[in-house]
């Protein structure tokens, strides 16, 4: 097999940076959001700008200091990384279903966020968003979230 | 025939009066003048002389150290996961370059100040591997942890089962 390191390993990929215990086995359930919008959606439905968007978690308790919120876009590579924290305190009192929501709330919000908007240009943000938020109320993972 | 070689002579030309330098040299004197110390001044930058006239670092260089000395004490040490089952990059493998792992076994331990981020950018999403901190503190502690994970990575029992198992995880390059 040979490693393609040019590309994400799908075009939507999520992830996690959490410490290896309870709270981290919690947000491993990102691996099934992610297999559901590779089922789901398809990038090229909403321009050519982007082949990839990962979007990774951050659940670690106050003590780190080294991880930060981030949006990187590198239109050269056609990729966006997207680094986003949950209330580390709430997702170790939640359920794992409780979780989920706040991963798929999370995912959506940020998309739904205006300032994202400009980055991508040629990118169509608000019909991408919209789908999402209609994919993830169909499941049931999130309640009617405002648009910010 | 004699041939009589005539002396070559020389003309006397009038030499033109001196010129006082014109005002531009001057100019381009004085200016290379300061850019030298400033140069200068640049490449010394990190020094400052205190009220007793002590050579003692700038307070620009004191503030980096001193930044550079509390990331040293928030290090992490993090294990790298297989995501899913599959093949990933292997250096431990002899001629095979890659190993099937099984969700959740490890690829790699590693010690950061910096972050996974800053430390893999986007390769890891790449690659489909999961990272996870397993210990948080100063980088000796770090760094002793990491040698610890990296030695007995050889006893756990997904690496037993392999047919020859490997020296250490297949994303560690060498032991340290």
């Amino acid at each position: 097999m040979i490693f393609n390191t040019e590309h994400m390993y799908a075009p939507f990929v999520i992830s996690s940076i959490a410490d290896e215990d309870e709270v981290g086995k919690k947000v491993e359930t990102d691996l099934l959001i992610q297999e559901f919008l590779n089922q789901h959606l398809k990038l090229s439905t909403y321009g050519q700008v982007l082949m990839g968007i990962a979007f990774v978690y951050i659940v670690t308790p106050p003590i780190d200091v080294i991880h930060h919120d981030e949006i990187d876009y590198r239109a050269k590579k056609k990729e966006l990384f997207i680094q986003m924290r949950l209330p580390y305190d709430k997702v170790a009192a939640a359920t794992e279903a409780e979780v989920w929501h706040m991963m798929a709330q999370k995912y959506l919000q940020t998309f739904q966020d205006k300032s994202l908007w400009k980055k991508l240009k040629g990118f169509d943000c608000e019909g991408f968003s919209k789908d999402v938020q209609r994919l993830f109320e169909e499941q049931g993972w999130i309640n009617v979230v405002e648009l910010v | 025939m004699n041939i009589v070689s005539k002396k070559h002579q020389f003309k006397l030309e009038p030499k033109p009066p001196r010129q006082a330098p014109h005002k531009s040299a001057l100019l381009f004197i004085a200016l290379c003048c300061i850019l030298g110390f400033v140069a200068y001044w640049k490449g010394v930058d990190f020094l400052e002389m205190d009220d007793s006239g002590q050579p003692k670092l700038a307070t620009s260089r004191e503030k980096k150290m001193e930044q550079r000395l509390k990331r040293l004490q928030q290090c992490e040490q993090y294990v790298i996961r297989a995501k899913t089952s599959g093949y990933y990059p292997c250096y431990n493998c002899g001629k095979d370059t890659t190993i099937f792992l099984f969700g959740g076994e490890v690829w790699k331990y590693g010690v950061t100040i910096q972050g996974k981020n800053k430390r893999y950018r986007t390769w890891l999403e790449k690659t489909n591997l999961r990272y996870r901190v397993q210990f948080r503190g100063a980088i000796q502690e770090c760094l002793l942890q990491e040698t610890l994970k990296i030695y007995k990575y050889p006893l756990l029992p997904e690496n037993l089962k392999r047919k020859p198992p490997l020296i250490r995880p297949p994303g560690n390059k060498n032991d340290l």
